[in-house]
């Protein structure tokens, strides 16, 4: 069986590709060995969903928000509040750090997020595959998937 | 006389919960998938579902009782502190996003272990990830069981045996004959219910203070400390507040329960919504529950012990009646967060566990409900019955729990879908060094530079996770090819 599978995977992916993938710490390039055989990967290495690509760049998004949350939120306490107390402004009531860093903070942000969706995030179908078989993939649940022992 | 006026719309809430639990035993009923139905509601949330089940299973009695009785000693700055918490639903909702989605469509997944499966193929990444997971959530959900308890006890003057019996037996009921669609419509209304006791108590504080110029001026007073970012003796200082954006803003992403509901959603309309409504509602509870607790301290003087802060608070400022559609609001709050960890454990013994390693690939039949059912209703006795007493090593496994969990899960899936050669040696190492190290330096060393223990952690946990996954094989084509690939993988990886 395991020998079966080996000889498998030597004949699907080449005697260079399964030496790289087993010693991924060996540089690429050693003369006079061929550790990579790059036209083989190319045809190998899966077509990138689109979907995917349009997720990352929400994530990316999501994370700069949250990034210019904190220096709002960090500028505003810190930038009003480390004064002493007694130099303290009031807004409605409340200390002006206060005020700026949490209460305006989740409004102007709340609002943010909303416009964060509104141009920046698309609807895209959440269907498994979108090209070649259709509906979901079952056979992950049914059969353990390939254990890595062919590589 | 004014106990049965807290009493009776308490009675209401709950019985709308049942109704709400039998209508979702209906639709199980008549599933074709029971494993999907029952543990993930055949991923047919909405957005507003989702961004209410989201909010509501992440705040628990530490947003509602525990924190605005530390807000009560330390003032206006740890309203700061909790508001760092405004990002975690967009964030989380965003980064983990459509692509978790998709995939855990691709290969039906139902729990957060399903994904580390396929993403590291690896017998023992699962293992031991679903183990830290049940302990873990029994601890939290003891904890959470007494909080709500307690609560009971203070505000309805019942006993805490029969407040946590009524309060439990509810839980635990509901969440064994619903499945996770009735976990998220009854967080979905306790959702409601939070906003509505939040609004009513700091409508009802700032009444009774003489408005918020005369409750800052009333706190100034009292310790000028009390409204400056810092806090009394310096205690809230930046290194310490700062770590904060990792433990309850950035680590949220990793926590099992909060993740699970990332791929539970409809289409992508209901996540945009939810991104949108989450971070409204996450806002407004955290800066509305936590500055009743700074402003408590006016109104209610000389309280020492932080946990009763609320109730106190709640019976000086509010009539009975609201007092008691109030006190369903921390309630809501625990419940809320209880049934999602019973739901996730329950689906982690059955799913992760019993199906993959035990029994291989049993799937649609009779044992595999009964199964189900049983053990939710199991894993709610066990907790239960450890709420009445609760011993002490769950009491110290709880003080772990939030950030233990993060220290687990938090890399493994992130790196997973963002990290072609993240592999399973790599995250199982992680994993092992996450909760090992979590549990030592929160014992031993308590704070690091003056930063919360987590940050230590979550960076030492990643070195691992990246310097062991280099230096180990990449993982294989099929995997790369259901994570990032846009056709199904063939047998050995190739594309069709």
């Amino acid at each position: 069986m395991r020998n079966s599978r080996r000889c498998q995977a030597r004949h699907e992916y080449g005697e260079a590709l399964i030496f790289r993938m087993k010693f991924p710490c060996i540089p690429d390039i050693i003369p006079g060995i061929q550790t990579r055989d790059i036209e083989r990967e190319k045809i190998l290495t899966p077509k990138t969903d689109k979907r995917f690509i349009q997720a990352n760049k929400e994530a990316m998004i999501a994370v700069g928000l949250c990034l210019a949350y904190f220096i709002w939120w960090y500028a505003t306490a810190y930038g009003f509040g480390d004064a002493p107390v007694t130099d303290y402004t009031y807004i409605l009531g409340l200390p002006a750090w206060f005020f700026y860093s949490c209460v305006v903070g989740f409004i102007v942000f709340s609002i943010l997020s909303l416009c964060m969706v509104y141009l920046f995030f698309r609807e895209i179908s959440l269907e498994g595959y979108t090209t070649g078989e259709n509906g979901r993939d079952d056979s992950t649940a049914d059969c353990p998937p390939n254990d890595g022992e062919a590589l | 006389m004014s106990q049965s006026a807290v009493i009776v719309p308490l009675i209401g809430y709950l019985i709308l919960v049942y109704i709400l639990a039998a209508y979702a035993n209906r639709i199980l009923s008549a599933s074709g998938n029971f494993l999907e139905e029952y543990f993930i509601g055949s991923r047919q949330m909405g957005g507003f579902v989702l961004a209410m089940t989201l909010v509501a299973t992440y705040t628990s009695a530490s947003s509602f009782v525990g924190g605005p009785g530390v807000a009560y000693k330390m003032g206006l700055g740890w309203v700061l502190l909790a508001m760092i918490q405004l990002p975690a639903a967009w964030l989380s909702l965003s980064v983990l996003g459509k692509k978790y989605a998709i995939i855990a469509r691709r290969i039906s997944a139902v729990t957060i272990n399903d994904i580390l499966r396929a993403r590291y193929d690896n017998k023992w990444v699962v293992i031991f990830g679903s183990l830290s997971l049940v302990v873990f959530f029994i601890a939290a959900m003891v904890a959470q069981f007494v909080g709500g308890a307690r609560l009971f006890e203070g505000m309805t003057g019942l006993s805490y045996n029969t407040g946590l019996m009524i309060f439990a037996v509810t839980v635990v009921l509901y969440t064994t004959i619903g499945g996770f669609r009735a976990v998220a419509l009854t967080d979905a209304v306790q959702g409601v219910v939070m906003m509505i006791g939040t609004t009513a108590l700091l409508y009802g504080v700032v009444k009774a203070g003489g408005g918020i110029p005369q409750l800052v001026t009333s706190l100034h007073q009292t310790d000028p400390a009390l409204i400056t970012p810092a806090g009394p003796d310096n205690f809230l200082n930046k290194p310490f507040i700062l770590s904060f954006w990792v433990l309850v803003c950035f680590g949220v992403i990793g926590i099992p329960h909060t993740a699970v509901r990332c791929f539970g959603y409809r289409d992508s309309r209901s996540m945009h919504r939810a991104v949108i409504l989450g971070t409204f509602v996450m806002g407004y509870l955290m800066l509305g529950m936590h500055l009743c607790g700074a402003f408590g301290r006016v109104i209610v003087p000389g309280l020492t012990i932080g946990d009763k802060i609320m109730p106190a608070l709640t019976l000086e400022v509010l009539p009975p009646v609201f007092a008691g559609i109030f006190l369903a609001g921390p309630l809501a709050a625990i419940m809320s967060t209880i049934d999602s960890q019973l739901i996730l454990a329950s689906a982690t013994i059955v799913k992760d566990l019993y199906i993959n390693y035990v029994k291989k690939g049993e799937k649609e039949n009779v044992r595999v409900r009964g199964m189900s059912f049983i053990t939710t209703a199991i894993i709610g006795m066990i907790v239960l019955g450890a709420a009445f007493n609760p011993p002490d090593l769950i009491v110290w496994l709880n003080l772990f729990a939030f950030g233990g969990l993060q220290a687990a899960f938090l890399w493994p899936l992130v790196l997973g879908l963002y990290w072609k050669r993240a592999n399973a040696p790599g995250a199982l190492a992680a994993m092992m060094t996450g909760v090992g190290s979590y549990f030592y330096f929160a014992t031993y060393v308590k704070r690091v530079a003056g930063m919360h223990v987590i940050v230590p952690v979550l960076a030492i946990t990643l070195g691992v996770f990246v310097v062991i996954s280099l230096v180990t094989p990449k993982p294989n084509a099929r995997i790369l090819g259901i994570f990032w690939g846009e056709t199904r993988p063939g047998k050995n990886g190739r594309r069709q």
